[in-house]
C-alpha cells in the first residue's frame, strides 16, 4: 500500500503568533523625530590608526548610497530634541547594517551595530537640547553573528543610507515585546520538552487573545498591553508557582569573540575592538550587576595606542572586578601549527602585557573558537602559570563524535594535567531559553558538577552582550523549565568547578578537532613564513644572548619582542589557518617581512658585536666566512654562501625554481659546527668519505641508491647500510597524488573524509636533467606539468646523508585539489609518531573505530615517522602540518586550492622541501628529529672579514642526546641571566650535564617556570650543571653571573 | 584588447579588486565591448544582495572617476555550486 508523508502547509500558531508578537514590537517606538544635516566622508582606516579620505565632506539623504569595500564612512549630523520629548528618555534609533561609534558632541558615546538599533541618548530630555551627532562607520558584509531580520536585509559593502531618528520608547510595549518573544522563543525550541512546550503555548494563545485584533492600530495595542503583561506575569513568568521544575545551573559569562583578522584586516580589528569595548563599558553603566570578558593581549595595546580614553574606563572597571581580563596568550593562536616556543611567548607577552599595565594574573586560557589543540600545550600553560583551558570548539562541531567531556582534566604529552572546559554550546548565543536548556541537558559532566559554563554575546567581529540579552535574564529566572543562571566571570567559575578535581575525568593527549582539517594546509604561503620565522626567532636571541654574555653587548630585548609579537599576531586562528581573506594574507606577509628584517637585523648586530661581522672591501683578500649553528648540538654538513661568493664554494646547488628562471646557490662545507657556535668552511678534503654517482634514472651515495622512473617517482630506495628495500614492493615513492577536494561553504576550512573518491592524473615529468654532480651533492631536475600549472623537483642526495631532499617549486593553478605527496613503503606499524615541536606523538596506525576514522588527517610538525621493529622511515618537511598515515603509505599535504573565503587563495608560486629519511631504529636512533632541525635551520656562511675572531667553541653542550634547545634568551626583567629552555623529546628520564657558553663564571643556575620565575635552585659543579628530566619534560633553566 | 580596455582591466584588477577581496568577495575583468564593461563577480559578491544595487553602482562611480566616462556595467554572477 503507497504510504504519504503528512505534509503540514497550513500555517502553524507558532509561525502566525510570530507576526502577532511583530505587532507589538512596532509600537515600541513613541516620539519620532528626524535628525538632520547629515553628511559622510569616505576614508580608508590606515594601518597607523590615520584615515586617508576619498572626498570632502558631502551631504547624504535617506535612500542613498554610502559605503565601500575595504573602507569605512565618517557621518556627522544635528539631532534637535523635540519640546515633547522633554521630560523622557530619549535614544537614537538606526537600523543600520554596519558597525558604528557613536560620539555625542565630540564624545565616545555608544555603539550601533546590527543587533543595536536604539541606543539610548538622554536620560531625561529638557526638551531643548541640540545634539552634534558623529559617527565612525564600517560596512559589513559578513555578519557571522548578525540575528536581527530588520538589518541583514541592509547589508553590503554598499548600502543605504536610512535616517536616524530620535525617539522616545514605551517603556510597557519594550517589555512586553521581550516578555511574547522570549516566550515565543520558548515554544519554538525543541530543547523544551513536549510537555512544557504545550503548556506554553496554551499560555501564549491565551496571552495574545487579550491583544485587539491582528494589525489593529498601535494605539489599541498599547492599551491591551497591560491585560497582557499582568497575564504573563501571573501564568508564565510565575516563577516557584510553575507546576514545572527546571533542572541544572549554568554560569553565565559575557563574552565577545573577536577574530584579529578573518572577513576583515588587522587593523580594521581596532575599531571593531574599541566599538565592542566602548558597548561593554556603556553596558556596564545601565546594567550594575553586569561583567563581561575579554581576550587577547593585543586588543588591548591597540585601544591604548588608538582609543587612549577608552583604555582608562577599561583600566577602571578591571579594578572594579566587573571587566574582566580572559586568556593569557597574546592573541588566541591556532594551537596545532604553533611551535612549543611561540605557545610559550604568547603566554609570556600576553601576560606581561596585562600584569604590567593592570596587576592582573590571567591564569586561564580562553580559545574559544580554536581548531584543535596539542599534545604539548597542558604542559606550556601550566608553565606559564595558566591553570585553566577552556575551548568550545570540540563540544559543538566535531563533525563524527562526540566529544565525551565538558569539564575535565587535560593529560598532554608529558603527563601534566590542567582543568580543561569544553563548554557544550556554542560561544555565540544570546540568552535564548532554548540555548539555555539546550547548554544545560548537553552537559555531559553533570556527575561531577553542578553547574556548566555558558558563554553569552554575539561575536566573531566583536559586538558582545546586548541590553537585551541582560533583560531576558530576570524573565528565564521566572520561566518554567528553565536552569537557574547566574551571571559571573570566567575565573570565578573555573576555580569553583575544578576546586575539587579528583572526581573528573581525563582526557589523554591531543585535543583534536574533527573539522578543519585543510586549515593545516590551506594558505601555504603563511605555514612557510611562520616555520621560517619560528626558526629565525630562535637564531637571533640565541645570537644576542651569546652576544650578551661573552661581550657584554646590549641585548635588545625590547626589539626582540617587537619583532616576535609580529609573528605572533600572525598565528592568529584565521590567520595562520589561512581561513581569510586575500588582503588579509598580504597584510601578514608583509609582517612576516618586517620581522624578518628586524630579526635580521638584529642578529648581524649580534654577529658583529661576536667579532663576526662582515669586513670591507680591503679585507676581502685575507677574509673568511663563517657559519653559525644555531641548534643545540653539534653538526657537520653544507651550508650556504652568499650569491657572490661563488669563489669560495665547493660546489653549486641547483635552486628548484620557474622554467627558464632557474639558478643555483654557493655552498659550502662545515666539518664540524659546534653548538650554538660558529664554524669556518672546510676544504674538499675534509669532505667525509663515500662516492656519489647520478644520472637521469639514479642517484647513489655511501647510505642509499636510488631508482626513478619517467615521472620523476622512485621505484627503488635501496639502504645500503642495511641492504634493504625502503618502498613497498611494487610501489613507487614521491608519488604526487592530486585529489578532487570540494568541501564547500567551509572551503578553506574542511577536507572531506571522502576526498579519495575521485583522483586526477598528473602527467609524466617533460624533462629530467642531472644537475648536481658532486662533490657535495647530486641531483635531478624533474619538471612536470600539474594541471594549468607546473612543477619542478630536485630530488637531492647529499654525501654520506642518507636524507634524500626533494626541493620543491610549484606554479599551482588548482582550485579546489588537493595535493598529496606519498610513499608506500615496506614497513609495518601499529603505531606512527608525529613531531609536536617537543617531543613526538604517538599514533594509533588503523581505522578501527570512529576515532580513527575521523583522524584521517592530522597535524605534524617537522617530521612523521613511521618504525617497525629496528627499521623505519620519517618523512621530514620544511613548512608542512598536515599528513596521514594508512597502513603502510607516509603521505604529506602539500597544497590546496580553497576558494572561501579567498576564491583566489594559493593561487601562484610556491616553494617547500621535503624530505625522506629512512633510518634504523625508531625515530630516536634515526637521528629523525636532528635532521629535520637541519632542514628547517640549514646553516648560512657569511663573509666575516679578515680581523674576526677564531672559533670558539660550543656556546652549549648538553651530555644527553635526548634534551633538545628549545631557545636561549636573556631574561625579561633585564637582569642579564641567561635562560636556557630545553625540550626532552624521545620520551626518556634521566640526569644530564648542561654546560653554557664555557669559560664564563656562572655564580648560579635555577630551575625556573617558563615565565622565569625561580622553582628550585641548580647545582653548578665545575661549570656544569646537572638537571634532572622526564619524559617530554620542556626543562627551564636560568643562569646568572 | 585594446588599449583603453587595458587600462580598465589594470585598474579594475590592481586597486578596486583587492577593495572587494576584503569581505571575501571578488571581481574580475573580462573585457569591453561597445562601451560596456563586463564584470565577473565570484566568492561573496556572487551571492550578496548589494552587488547589483550598491557594488555595480559604486565600482561605475569609481571608473568614471578615474576614465572620465560613465561606462555601463555588465556583471555576471559566477556563484559557487555551495551557493546555488
Amino acid at each position: 500500500m503507497a504510504h504519504a508523508k503528512v505534509v503540514r502547509r497550513s500555517m502553524s500558531f507558532v509561525d502566525f503568533s510570530r507576526h502577532v508578537i511583530e505587532g507589538v514590537r512596532e509600537c515600541i517606538l513613541l516620539g519620532r523625530a528626524p535628525t538632520s544635516d547629515w553628511r559622510v566622508r569616505h576614508a580608508q582606516y590606515e594601518k597607523d590608526g590615520s584615515y586617508t579620505f576619498d572626498e570632502d565632506w558631502r551631504p547624504i539623504g535617506p535612500g542613498e548610497n554610502w559605503g565601500r569595500p575595504d573602507g569605512c564612512a565618517l557621518f556627522v549630523g544635528r539631532a534637535e530634541v523635540p519640546a515633547a520629548f522633554a521630560g523622557r528618555a530619549v535614544s537614537l534609533h538606526w537600523p543600520i547594517a554596519a558597525e558604528v561609534i557613536l560620539s555625542v558632541d565630540g564624545r565616545l558615546h555608544d555603539g550601533v551595530d546590527p543587533n543595536r538599533s536604539l541606543v539610548p541618548l538622554l536620560e531625561e530630555a529638557a526638551g531643548d537640547e541640540r545634539l552634534e551627532l558623529s559617527c565612525e562607520a564600517y560596512v559589513r558584509s559578513k555578519p557571522d553573528d548578525e540575528r536581527a531580520l530588520a538589518t541583514s536585509a541592509l547589508r553590503g559593502c554598499v548600502q543605504r543610507f536610512n535616517l536616524p531618528e530620535l525617539v522616545t520608547v514605551d517603556e510597557e510595549s519594550r517589555r512586553a515585546h521581550l516578555e511574547l518573544l522570549v516566550l515565543h522563543e520558548a515554544i519554538s525550541s525543541p530543547a523544551l520538552g513536549e510537555d512544557l512546550r504545550a503548556f506554553l503555548e496554551i499560555r501564549l494563545q491565551e496571552a495574545l487573545r487579550l491583544l485587539p485584533p491582528f494589525e489593529s492600530s498601535p494605539g489599541n495595542i498599547r492599551a491591551a498591553i497591560p491585560e497582557v503583561r499582568r497575564y504573563l506575569a501571573e501564568e508564565v513568568y510565575a516563577g516557584e508557582a510553575s507546576p514545572f521544575r527546571g533542572s541544572g545551573k549554568l554560569a553565565l559569562v559575557a563574552h565577545s569573540h573577536l577574530d584579529i583578522a578573518y572577513f576583515w584586516r588587522v587593523h580594521q580589528t581596532v575599531q571593531k575592538n574599541a566599538r565592542t569595548c566602548l558597548i561593554q563599558l556603556r553596558l556596564m553603566d545601565r546594567h550594575p550587576g553586569f561583567r563581561y570578558a575579554h581576550t587577547q593581549a593585543q586588543t588591548y595595546e591597540t585601544l591604548k595606542q588608538h582609543y587612549p580614553a577608552l583604555f582608562e574606563e577599561v583600566r577602571a572597571r578591571i579594578a572594579e572586578g566587573r571587566w574582566e581580563i580572559v586568556g593569557a596568550p597574546y592573541v588566541e593562536p591556532d594551537c596545532n601549527m604553533i611551535s612549543a616556543e611561540s605557545l610559550v611567548r604568547q603566554c609570556l607577552y600576553g601576560r606581561r602585557f596585562f600584569e604590567r599595565e593592570f596587576g592582573v594574573e590571567v591564569d586561564n586560557c580562553w580559545l574559544p573558537d580554536v581548531f584543535g589543540n596539542s599534545p604539548i600545550m597542558p604542559q606550556v600553560l601550566k608553565g606559564c602559570g595558566v591553570d585553566y583551558f577552556v575551548s568550545n570548539k570540540m563540544s559543538t562541531w566535531n563533525d563524527t563524535n562526540r566529544f565525551p567531556h565538558n569539564n575535565f582534566m587535560w593529560r598532554g604529552l608529558d603527563g601534566t594535567e590542567i582543568a580543561a572546559c569544553v563548554p557544550p554550546v556554542h560561544f555565540i548565543t544570546w540568552n535564548d531559553p532554548g540555548q539555555l536548556v539546550e547548554s544545560w541537558e548537553a552537559f555531559i559532566d553533570k556527575d561531577a558538577c553542578d553547574e556548566s559554563l555558558h558563554m553569552y554575546g554575539f561575536g566573531d567581529g566583536g559586538s558582545g552582550a546586548t541590553d537585551e540579552m541582560l533583560e531576558r535574564l530576570p524573565l528565564v529566572e521566572k520561566l518554567p523549565g528553565m536552569p537557574r543562571c547566574r551571571l559571573t566571570t570566567g575565573r570565578e567559575y573555573l576555580h569553583r568547578a575544578f576546586a575539587n578535581p579528583e572526581g573528573l575525568a581525563r582526557w589523554d593527549g591531543e585535543l583534536y578537532l574533527e573539522m578543519h582539517r585543510g586549515t593545516l594546509t590551506s594558505k601555504a604561503v603563511l605555514k612557510r613564513e611562520n616555520r621560517r620565522a619560528e626558526f629565525r626567532a630562535l637564531e637571533t636571541e640565541a645570537l644576542a644572548a651569546v652576544a650578551a654574555a661573552r661581550c657584554g653587548a646590549r641585548y635588545p630585548r625590547e626589539e626582540l619582542e617587537a619583532a616576535w609579537k609580529k609573528l605572533l599576531v600572525n598565528q592568529f586562528h584565521d590567520i595562520l589557518p589561512g581561513s581569510n581573506t586575500a588582503p588579509v594574507t598580504c597584510d601578514a606577509l608583509e609582517t612576516y617581512a618586517r620581522a624578518r628584517e628586524e630579526f635580521e637585523s638584529l642578529a648581524a648586530a649580534a654577529r658583529e658585536a661576536l667579532g663576526h661581522a662582515g669586513g670591507g672591501g680591503g679585507e676581502r683578500a685575507g677574509g673568511r666566512y663563517r657559519a653559525f649553528n644555531a641548534l643545540g648540538f653539534a653538526r657537520s654538513g653544507v651550508a650556504e654562501l652568499p650569491a657572490d661568493a661563488a669563489g669560495a664554494a665547493l660546489q653549486e646547488e641547483c635552486v628548484a625554481a620557474a622554467p627558464g628562471q632557474a639558478h643555483c646557490r654557493p655552498v659550502g662545507f662545515v666539518s664540524e659546527a659546534p653548538a650554538l657556535g660558529f664554524a669556518g668552511l672546510a676544504g674538499e678534503d675534509s669532505l667525509p668519505g663515500g662516492e656519489l654517482s647520478v644520472a637521469e634514472d639514479r642517484l647513489e651515495n655511501s647510505c642509499l641508491s636510488l631508482e626513478l622512473n619517467s615521472s620523476g617517482e622512485l621505484v627503488s630506495v635501496l639502504d645500503k647500510r642495511t641492504a634493504r628495500q625502503v618502498l613497498a614492493a611494487g610501489a613507487t615513492g614521491n608519488q604526487l597524488q592530486l585529489f578532487e577536494d570540494r568541501p564547500g561553504n567551509y572551503n578553506a576550512w574542511d577536507i572531506l573524509s571522502s576526498f579519495e573518491d575521485h583522483r586526477h592524473p598528473i602527467p609524466p615529468a617533460e624533462s629530467i636533467d642531472v644537475v648536481e654532480r658532486g662533490p657535495l651533492s647530486v641531483a635531478v631536475r624533474v619538471e612536470r606539468p600539474l594541471g594549468a600549472g607546473r612543477i619542478v623537483q630536485v630530488i637531492r642526495l647529499r654525501r654520506a646523508s642518507a636524507r634524500v631532499d626533494f626541493e620543491t617549486w610549484v606554479d599551482w593553478r588548482e582550485r579546489e585539489k588537493l595535493l598529496k605527496v606519498a610513499f608506500p613503503l615496506a614497513v609495518h606499524a601499529p603505531v606512527y609518531t608525529t613531531d609536536t615541536s617537543a617531543g613526538g606523538y604517538l599514533r594509533p596506525n588503523n581505522r578501527n573505530t570512529s576515532w580513527e576514522q575521523a583522524r584521517f588527517e592530522v597535524c605534524c610538525h617537522k617530521w612523521v615517522d613511521l618504525s617497525e621493529g629496528h627499521y623505519g622511515v620519517a618523512l621530514l618537511n620544511d613548512c608542512k602540518y598536515g599528513c596521514d598515515v594508512k597502513g603502510n603509505v607516509l603521505r604529506l599535504s602539500l597544497l590546496r586550492g580553497p576558494i572561501r573565503p579567498d576564491p583566489t587563495s594559493d593561487e601562484g608560486q610556491h616553494r617547500f622541501t621535503y624530505s625522506l629519511l629512512p633510518h634504523a631504529g625508531d625515530w630516536r636512533e634515526g637521528r629523525v628529529s636532528e635532521q629535520a632541525l637541519d632542514l628547517n635551520a640549514p646553516m648560512r656562511a657569511w663573509f666575516a672579514g679578515a680581523g674576526c675572531s677564531e672559533a670558539r667553541g660550543a656556546n652549549l653542550e648538553i651530555s644527553s642526546p635526548a634534551l633538545h634547545l628549545q631557545s636561549l634568551k636573556c631574561a625579561e626583567d633585564d637582569s642579564g641571566d641567561l635562560v636556557l629552555r630545553l625540550a626532552e623529546l624521545h620520551g626518556s628520564r634521566g640526569t644530564a650535564r648542561i654546560r653554557l657558553v664555557p669559560g664564563l663564571e656562572w655564580k648560579s643556575v635555577r630551575r625556573t617556570d617558563m615565565l622565569e620565575r625561580s622553582l628550585t635552585d641548580g647545582q653548578l659543579a665545575g661549570g656544569e650543571v646537572e638537571a634532572d628530566y622526564r619524559p617530554y619534560e620542556i626543562v627551564t633553566l636560568r643562569f646568572a653571573r | 584588447m585594446t588599449a583603453e580596455a587595458a587600462s580598465i582591466r589594470d585598474y579594475v584588477h590592481e586597486v578596486l579588486r583587492p577593495m572587494v577581496q576584503v569581505d571575501g568577495g571578488d571581481v574580475v575583468f573580462e573585457g569591453l565591448e561597445q562601451r560596456r564593461v563586463k564584470l565577473v563577480f565570484r566568492g561573496d559578491c556572487s551571492r550578496c544582495v548589494a552587488t547589483g544595487c550598491g557594488l555595480v553602482p559604486w565600482i561605475a562611480g569609481m571608473i568614471e572617476k578615474r576614465f572620465g566616462e560613465r561606462f555601463k556595467i555588465e556583471p555576471r554572477m559566477d556563484r559557487p555550486y555551495f551557493y546555488r
